[in-house]
């Protein structure tokens, strides 16, 4: 195995980076499914404290929803641009991710800080249980996504390249995923509370 | 082949603990897999012993109550967690990328990572026992038996925080194994012509992959609720103890596919090389493995068909859970019609292949019972169910997984295991196997439910029970047999050729053992028996194996051979997977020991990741991958 | 075939057998499990039948001897692939049958409720206004809506000759149908781990002609006999003078305990703790001595009772029918 492409025999020409972080991503699938049908199933049982109706406004999250997408193309950017060979231009578009990352994070915890002011705390009832978790579970995938942004912007830069384009693509493959399980969070959580 | 050019830089060549601890030679991770499990099969089998001195006549008190609920969950725990995947893992680690003609797995590092969180993971979990008490809510740890309220002891945090360390290993391993089937096969190889063991490993990757975020979330549910007050699992508060089960046992069922696929990939190898003709409907047997995967995630509820879910649900699942027995059934008469008219020999890897075949055959029949609702509803939670899954899982799986040791033994150490030490190992097993769990069908019929430290005298249990015990033992000392001859035959066993059994597949195109490089030149493949076709097929000469283990075959030299001669890049060893494994763990001793651990673990979690990516695969300075 | 395998698996005749079946719903599981057994006999047979003559005959007899290279047969497995699809479909469909027969109780049915806890039973007749433990009372081939659920972890109710099992779940309802077709006393047992004493969480169930049943339903009702005998009433002051009234009910007494099973008529009961123990004085003053060592985990814990104490309860409670 000389390297990360593909043995002369394999009729598939993937980068193995990329064939796994695909395949990572998959079982993280069914991961965010199996928090997501916990929350469906429980978030409506509540007997007491505040229901999904009360608590949740929409304000914060559709900000942050905007934010997550722009932050996608943010991404797109970065990869389109070292792969122009642009190097300094896609690193600023990575940072310009990370910081939109750090704006969703931040947004976030005002977010929960409101939530618990008024109430609405992991152990008042099953509906907190259920929220908290969910949304925090994609929050620190979020926090994960920006160390790995800025580790491959900052600690890696001198390795980026038009060839070594795959070490944007996996984390920029990893971005996109978190903001497409934040729209299906924004989805079921907020918009069908 | 064996015949190589190459010389190897020193470092390739170390031995010694630190060569060790910081190998990502497949191989070597390999041989820690099966040790390891090994290892822990010692502790989950002393564990059985337990139980069934325990329950060898009624009203013991030998070990009772909770006592005797950490061994039986423990035993289960370790023998899924401990034995039977990382045995099975092992054994695709080293043989698969053999297999597949491929000098490697697709990510070195991270399978040194998967093998240390394994072993760790393993360490970890029975710390529990030193620490406060081992789980005790069973292997499928129902909730909400599993609440704070109901475990007050830190019990079930080692079990949940265990289980995640092991995941991670399952789950990094997988990804390993579906980048290396897929991307690194030889030249040739189509998956058309993948070995069947290489198929069933990959499916199982597959499974895995779907499977364990399933559990991992129900665990990280379950330690919410036990130590942040939510509320998941308490009905009193609106949770739902049934999640807890839907969540478990959609993972909990593909994972007993999960430790069967590869075992039957096992003798899906075995029996052709030992009855010397191919297997039998190969496209079949490899459908018949996806099917069996796919299936596999439609019927979980069988599990709960007793929780008074509504007879439509139930009836959906029963039908599912009769229609894997299809696929399942499609490959137990390939088996056969493999064997069937076959030049058989009657070695020891053959004898306990087709004693797979026999025993996995009732444990899927008495699954049939399971899988029929108004008859699983008597026998369910019953000594029946024990029965059932002990014939599939010891019957099936370990059957298989003894099989592959004593198959490719030769491979992996250059010697033989010894033949006569074998079959009286086949013998114990088999006999001791039978009177310990064929009895349990009665049991469960007879009205005796599952999990119970003891029973009373006077209801007609108690033979069948002692009778259970007497073959526990029997079957203990086969396994010290087996134990006996491995540390034996590792010193003083008979030298073993590149090619021992006269096989199908490319692992015997090189030596025994083989080079840290695997193969000098990869091989080009044509068929899905290249080792065979080079010796019987084209070749003017064919010779085929003298019996004595010196004899060498020789191997066809033609155009047809091996590729190109290219420049072998090996991977540098690295001490940074382990680090990581070590900060993980230590995080998770933190979680539920003293506080100081989180930090610390954390620190080396940190110290691992950073200095794993800044260090380059490979140790020449024009490898270009991070 | 009932009685056949009966007699095979009941071969102690005195087995909680499933095979042995006393209920409508045991029946119809004992029959399709029998259906079963006739299909995965033959099956067994055949194909291990098959497997050894392939092993046995086609041994190598020149171990260099390469035998034709057969790679498969289209025909063959259509075929054994289409008769297992045949035979399990079938076998569904006898499932299908049963289950939609067994799974809900008849209109007619007396409703009864169970509640699991760790590690009794608690029995309530809710339109008679019984409540008890341990031990349910029946009449003979009446049919019961027996309605399952849990206090704190999951339970099951299993009376193996009665019919399946149903799982008793906090915060659910299950429902059962339960019937004894034959006067008797049967054996059940808890059959989902709860906890250290799962193995001593055992029941009875006593089918009883309806006369019988009629007069136990009056004795139940009424509120506890008043002990007579002076060592009785030694034990009823020592019962409402200790922690026994914290936990246990004795109906027309001050004792109205919720947390353990409620004891006005329990020296009418044939076993005591549970089903563990057989309800004579011996045991039921070991058991006041020291539940725990009795019960590994037991709430009950040792009150520190003198034996004159003991043996004064003894009385009392025997008393209480």
């Amino acid at each position: 195995m000389a390297s990360h492409h593909p043995a002369v025999g394999s009729e598939i020409a993937v980068d193995s980076r990329k064939l796994g972080v695909w395949v990572f991503l998959a079982s993280e699938v069914i991961f965010f499914a199996s928090l997501i049908v916990s929350y469906l199933v429980l978030h409506n049982r509540v007997t007491s404290g505040p229901t999904a109706h009360e608590a949740l406004t929409l304000t914060i999250p559709t900000i942050n929803t905007m934010i997550l997408l722009t932050s996608s193309v943010a991404m797109v950017l970065a990869l389109a641009h070292l792969r122009d060979g642009n190097r300094r231009a896609s690193i600023a578009w990575l940072l310009t991710t990370a910081w939109l990352g750090i704006c969703f994070l931040i947004l976030k915890a005002v977010e929960y800080n409101q939530h618990l002011h008024e109430g609405l705390t992991p152990s008042v009832n099953v509906f907190g249980s259920a929220y908290y978790t969910v949304t925090g579970f994609h929050a620190a995938h979020v926090a994960v996504g920006v160390i790995w942004i800025l580790s491959v912007a900052l600690g890696l830069r001198r390795r980026l390249s038009p060839q070594n384009d795959v070490l944007v693509e996996t984390v920029g493959l990893y971005w996109h995923f978190v903001d497409l399980v934040w729209v299906a969070i924004f989805m079921v959580v907020y918009l069908m509370r | 082949m064996a015949s190589s050019a190459v010389t190897l830089p020193r470092v390739y060549e170390e031995r010694g603990l630190l060569s060790w601890l910081t190998t990502v030679d497949h191989k070597r991770i390999g041989i820690l897999y099966i040790l390891g499990a090994g290892f822990f099969a010692l502790i989950g089998g002393l564990e059985a012993l337990l139980i069934r001195t325990q329950l060898a006549i009624p009203d013991n008190r030998l070990l009772v109550g909770e006592a005797y609920n950490q061994v039986l969950t423990m035993h289960g725990t370790t023998m899924v967690f401990l034995v039977v995947m990382p045995v099975l893992a092992g054994l695709g680690n080293y043989v698969v990328p053999l297999m597949i003609g491929a000098r490697d797995m697709a990510y070195p590092r991270l399978n040194a990572f998967g093998v240390w969180m394994f072993l760790l993971g393993g360490i970890f979990l029975n710390l529990s026992f030193l620490l406060g008490g081992a789980p005790d809510a069973g292997w499928f740890g129902y909730a909400p038996l599993t609440a704070k309220t109901f475990s007050k002891g830190a019990g079930i945090d080692f079990w949940i925080l265990g289980l995640q360390l092991l995941g991670i290993s399952s789950i990094t391993s997988s990804i390993n194994f579906v980048s290396t089937i897929l991307l690194l096969r030889a030249p040739g190889l189509t998956l058309n012509r993948l070995p069947l063991f290489a198929w069933t490993t990959l499916v199982t990757a597959f499974l895995i992959l779907f499977a364990m975020p399933s559990i991992s979330a129900a665990l990280f549910l379950l330690f919410l609720d036990r130590h942040l007050g939510t509320h998941f699992f308490n009905p009193a508060a609106g949770g739902d103890p049934l999640l807890w089960q839907h969540l478990f046992w959609f993972f909990g069922h593909p994972e007993v596919y999960i430790m069967i696929l590869p075992a039957m990939g096992i003798v899906s190898e075995v029996l052709p090389v030992f009855s010397r003709k191919p297997i039998f409907g190969y496209t079949a047997v490899a459908y018949s493995s996806v099917a069996i995967g796919f299936i596999g995630f439609t019927v979980w509820a069988h599990h709960m068909f007793a929780v008074g879910l509504p007879d439509v649900v139930n009836a959906f699942f029963s039908a599912a859970s009769m229609l894997v027995a299809v696929p399942t059934a499609i490959k137990v008469f390939n088996w056969i019609a493999t064997i069937w008219g076959g030049s058989v020999r009657y070695r020891v890897p053959f004898l306990f292949a087709a004693a797979f075949v026999a025993l996995f055959v009732i444990g899927g029949l008495s699954g049939l019972f399971l899988a029929s609702v108004p008859v699983d509803w008597q026998v369910t939670d019953t000594y029946f169910v024990v029965a059932h899954f002990h014939y599939t899982l010891f019957g099936g799986s370990m059957f298989a997984i003894v099989a592959g040791i004593y198959y490719w033994f030769p491979k992996i150490t250059g010697r033989f295991l010894d033949e006569r030490l074998g079959r009286l190992h086949f013998a114990l097993q088999f006999i001791g196997f039978n009177l310990t769990f064929f009895p349990m069908h009665f049991l469960g019929l007879m009205g005796m439910p599952r999990r119970v430290y003891t029973y009373a005298a006077g209801l007609g249990w108690e033979s069948l029970n002692l009778l259970a015990t007497i073959g526990a033992f029997i079957l203990a000392l086969g396994f010290v047999v087996f134990f006996v001859n491995i540390a034996r035959s590792l010193v003083a066993g008979e030298r073993a050729p590149d090619d021992p059994w006269d096989g199908h597949t490319l692992e015997w195109l090189t030596s025994s053992p083989p080079p840290p490089y695997n193969f000098a030149r990869v091989p080009v493949v044509h068929s899905r028996r290249p080792a065979w076709d080079r010796k019987y097929t084209g070749n003017p000469h064919p010779r085929p194996v003298a019996e004595a283990p010196t004899a060498q075959a020789p191997v066809g030299d033609g155009p047809e051979g091996d590729s190109e001669a290219e420049p072998i890049h090996l991977p540098a060893p690295s001490l940074w997977p382990l680090i990581l494994a070590a900060g993980l763990t230590v995080f998770a001793l933190g979680l539920v020991t003293h506080w100081i651990f989180i930090p610390l673990g954390l620190l080396l979690f940190a110290l691992g990741l950073a200095r794993w990516v800044q260090q380059p695969l490979f140790p020449e300075t024009h490898e270009a991958s991070s | 075939m009932g009685a056949m395998l009966g007699l095979l698996t009941g071969c102690a005749a005195q087995s909680p057998s499933i095979l042995r079946p006393v209920s409508p719903k045991g029946r119809a599981e004992a029959d399709l499990f029998g259906f079963i057994l006739a299909i995965t006999a033959f099956v067994f047979i055949v194909v291990e039948a098959l497997l050894l003559y392939a092993v046995v005959r086609f041994r190598a007899r020149d171990p260099r001897a390469i035998p034709p290279q057969i790679h498969g047969n289209r025909a063959l497995e259509v075929s054994w692939t289409t008769v297992t699809a045949l035979g399990l479909a079938v076998i569904f469909a006898m499932t299908w049958r049963t289950m939609a027969a067994t799974s809900t109780p008849p209109a007619d049915a007396l409703p009864v409720k169970v509640i699991g806890h760790q590690w009794w039973w608690e029995f309530q007749y809710p339109t008679l206004g019984i409540t008890t433990a341990n031990e349910l009372v029946i009449p003979v081939g009446q049919p019961l809506r027996v309605t399952v659920t849990s206090a704190d972890v999951i339970h099951s109710f299993w009376v193996p000759q009665l019919g399946g099992k149903m799982d008793a779940i906090p915060g659910r309802e299950n429902v059962l149908w339960l019937q004894a077709d034959a006067e008797g006393t049967y054996y059940g047992q808890c059959a989902e781990l709860c906890g250290a004493s799962h193995a001593n969480m055992r029941l009875r169930v006593h089918a009883v002609s309806r006369e019988a049943f009629d007069r136990w339903v009056e004795a139940q009702r009424a509120p506890a006999a008043s002990p007579t005998e002076p060592l009785a009433q030694q034990g009823y002051q020592v019962f409402m003078s200790k922690a026994c009234v914290g936990c246990h009910t004795i109906n027309g007494t001050p004792a109205q305990g919720k947390v353990g099973p409620n004891l006005t008529h329990v020296g009418s009961r044939t076993t005591i703790a549970a089903g563990l123990l057989e309800n004579t004085p011996e045991n039921l003053a070991r058991w006041l001595d020291n539940p725990p060592a009795i019960k590994p985990g037991s709430l009950m814990p040792r009150l520190g009772l003198t034996p004159q104490e003991i043996q004064a309860l003894v009385a009392y409670l025997s008393s209480l029918k």
